[in-house]
């Protein structure tokens, strides 16, 4: 948190749309988006989200239709890429297959005017060390393998000392493995050296690991922007709650009562009762709601011993994760997802009934689908 | 008699199969050996046994040995005319590759990807690409009335307009004239190829040049040119190739005057063979010109190291 009160904004992205037909449909939309200095943020969305658009109205590349974007007090709109300082790292990695490894790195050196031979030669060698491909200088980008090109197209970005490291889904081509070298590398270069990095990305898992901001995107809007944990214990409504986790949030619908300092939510199958200091009525447009859990958030309990506050599931399969239980359930026809311990105990075509922990669940309106819980 | 046995069949049938899987190409492209066979390798071999003869209007296969070689090499005019020709193949090639890619540059990579202006890029390849298109009779009318003598052509008619007498263009720079049609259609017909390779260029790539700060000029020289390698060297050779042959276009311009100006070795072999109905000498002169063309053809290959170019691994990501 003392992070975030010394750094000032670097980013400053307002009401920024983006229409690509004229206005007709519109890739993003009054988009809002502050990015401090030395934040490395992920956009995370699905595919065609308007996530990439960001980044190419960020890197200068597509103007956008409307709104400003600001790098510091410096309204960029309409500066070229080549004046903004940034690195970027392409998803395809974009290397220029004519030229060696080395040339490609020094590539944007030989852009700036007036940098002499050593110089350049001693900045391409340091950001080589840097990111460890020294000795694959030489070669043609070829005959290098996903891997080390990753690692070539971060040293391009890198080279020319930029202000803001942009990343297009950088690690989406390479196997999972290498992804996870690939993303603590990245993680360590970023906090090394202090750069302000935004990452393009579809993968959850990946956003959640690298960055200490995420921007989660849908329909080109901004759903919730946040650090990793709220965006994962509060989600803002059911597009995140649903995007963020895996396996993914469980969802009951239901409709809502208040009795006293209780709030019951019943169903065909269940009732649970709740604290009233857990929900916020007053921004109810119906009784209708959402019960989110995650699959880790329920209670097992011995068959004899059995409280109230349950909600009854039959137990389809289940899937040994080797650390724990995966059941695959169904509470009435909506599919449910519990993560078990691991125990002897028999569950395949059973029911059983399983509590809540009712302090990290959500509450969503299934109107409006945003989340009324108190925290 | 003995029952094969289940392995003996399967092995026959193995065989069976395998024989007809290797028949199988050779059957479908039975009608491209046939064809090619019967119009090009056998004339080819028919004219190669007939330079050896003084063949004449008789059409007598007067074997006469090297005799028409001989004779061939001994005229003096011979010599100016292979000049002209390889002056008129080399300039042709290479000022018809330069301004194609000239042209590609302009249309795809400027307009089309640097300024986002498709449509003009599409519209102006339209237009060069005309003259290619249009059959070369109708493309030497349009020629003919551009450069023709009289008041009512039209550089005439332009010239009137600064008050200038009309002029035979055709007496006065027959080869100029000759070499810019050839030029043209030629250019207009690379720049499908180079379009093409300009356009195959991931989009990304040229992205991370001008976000690096690449001028389009710059990503032009650095980035564009050697994806046109390729192309490139495969139009250079067509072109020096098809430039030695060029003789269809002559003979509806200019055929071959005035005074033998404009007539090139190819334009010399069809006179000697149809004009004059010397089918020996013909034959002799066109086996010249085959080797003349290889010879030369065979240099480009060398110059743009081809070897090299078909080894590298070519990565298209």
């Amino acid at each position: 948190m003392s992070e975030q009160t010394k750094s000032k904004p670097l980013i400053r992205l307002e009401n920024v749309s983006k229409s690509y037909d004229g206005g007709k449909t519109y890739a993003i939309q009054n988009f809002n988006l502050t990015i401090n200095q030395g934040d490395f943020v992920a956009l995370l969305g699905p595919s065609g989200c308007g996530k990439s658009t960001t980044l190419m109205l960020l890197c200068g590349l597509y103007r956008p239709t409307e709104g400003n974007i600001y790098f510091g007090d410096r309204l960029v709109n309409n500066v070229e890429p080549k004046n903004r300082n940034i690195g970027m790292v392409f998803q395809s990695y974009a290397l220029y297959p004519h030229l060696s490894v080395y040339e490609n790195i020094a590539f944007p050196i030989r852009q700036q005017k007036g940098v002499p031979k050593n110089e350049l030669d001693r900045r391409v060698r340091e950001v080589a060390e840097m990111v460890k491909i020294t000795e694959l200088l030489d070669r043609m980008p070829g005959q290098l393998s996903g891997g080390q090109q990753q690692r070539v197209a971060m040293c391009r970005a890198l080279v020319k000392n930029p202000n803001i490291l942009l990343l297009d889904e950088p690690m989406s081509n390479l196997d999972a493995r290498l992804k996870l070298e690939i993303r603590d590398e990245i993680k360590k270069l970023q906090a090394d050296l202090g750069l302000t990095s935004i990452i393009v990305t579809h993968d959850q898992d990946e956003a959640m690991a690298i960055s200490n901001k995420i921007a989660v995107i849908d329909d080109g809007i901004v759903q919730q922007y946040a650090d990793p944990n709220s965006l994962y214990d509060m989600p803002k409504n059911l597009f995140v709650a649903s995007f963020i986790g895996s396996p993914p949030m469980n969802f009951l619908e239901g409709e809502v009562e208040v009795f006293g300092d209780k709030v019951k939510f019943k169903n065909d199958q269940d009732d649970i009762s709740l604290p009233l200091a857990m929900v916020d009525v007053d921004r109810l447009t119906s009784s209708k709601v959402t019960l989110g859990a995650r699959p880790h958030h329920f209670i097992f309990y011995d068959d004899q011993d059995v409280p109230g506050n349950t909600v009854r599931v039959h137990v389809e399969y289940v899937e040994p994760l080797g650390k724990e239980l995966l059941l695959k359930c169904h509470s009435g026809t909506t599919p449910v997802r519990i993560l078990s311990p691991l125990t002897d105990r028999e569950f395949e075509g059973k029911d059983i009934r399983v509590g809540l922990q009712r302090s990290m669940i959500n509450i969503f309106d299934s109107e409006t689908g945003e989340n009324i819980t108190i925290r | 008699m003995k029952q094969p046995t289940i392995a003996e069949i399967d092995r026959k049938e193995d065989r069976k199969a395998r024989r007809r899987s290797k028949r199988f190409p050779f059957m479908l492209m039975s009608p491209f050996f046939v064809l090619t066979g019967l119009f090009v390798i056998v004339p080819i071999l028919i004219m190669f046994v007939m330079s050896f003869t003084d063949m004449g209007l008789t059409l007598e296969w007067n074997f006469i040995g090297f005799k028409t070689y001989a004779r061939l090499f001994a005229d003096p005019a011979l010599k100016t005319i292979i000049l002209r020709t390889f002056i008129f193949v080399i300039l042709g090639t290479i000022c018809s590759v330069l301004s194609s890619i000239f042209i590609t540059v302009i249309t795809t990579f400027y307009l089309d990807t640097i300024y986002r202006k498709e449509n003009a890029g599409i519209i102006f390849r339209i237009i060069w690409l005309l003259p290619s298109l249009t059959p070369s009779v109708v493309y030497a009318f349009i020629w003919n009335y551009v450069f023709g003598p009289t008041d009512y052509h039209l550089m005439n008619i332009v010239r009137s307009w600064f008050g200038l007498e009309p002029i035979t263009w055709f007496a006065l720079y027959p080869q100029q004239i000759l070499f810019l049609a050839v030029v043209i259609t030629s250019a207009s017909s690379s720049i499908i190829l180079f379009s093409a390779a300009v356009r195959q260029i991931p989009l990304h790539i040229i992205q991370a040049a001008r976000v690096d700060g690449a001028s389009p000029l710059y990503i032009c020289r650095k980035i564009v040119l050697p994806y046109l390698r390729w192309p490139i060297t495969q139009k250079t050779l067509w072109s020096v190739l098809i430039y030695f042959c060029t003789y269809e276009i002559i003979f509806l311009l200019t055929k071959g005057g005035p005074a033998g100006k404009t007539t090139t070795f190819a334009y010399y072999v069809y006179q000697n063979a149809f004009n004059l109905k010397k089918f020996g000498m013909g034959a002799a002169l066109a086996v010249v010109l085959v080797a003349m063309s290889a010879l030369l053809g065979l240099l480009v290959l060398r110059v743009f190291k081809v070897n090299e170019q078909l080894q590298d691994p070519r990565m298209d990501i």
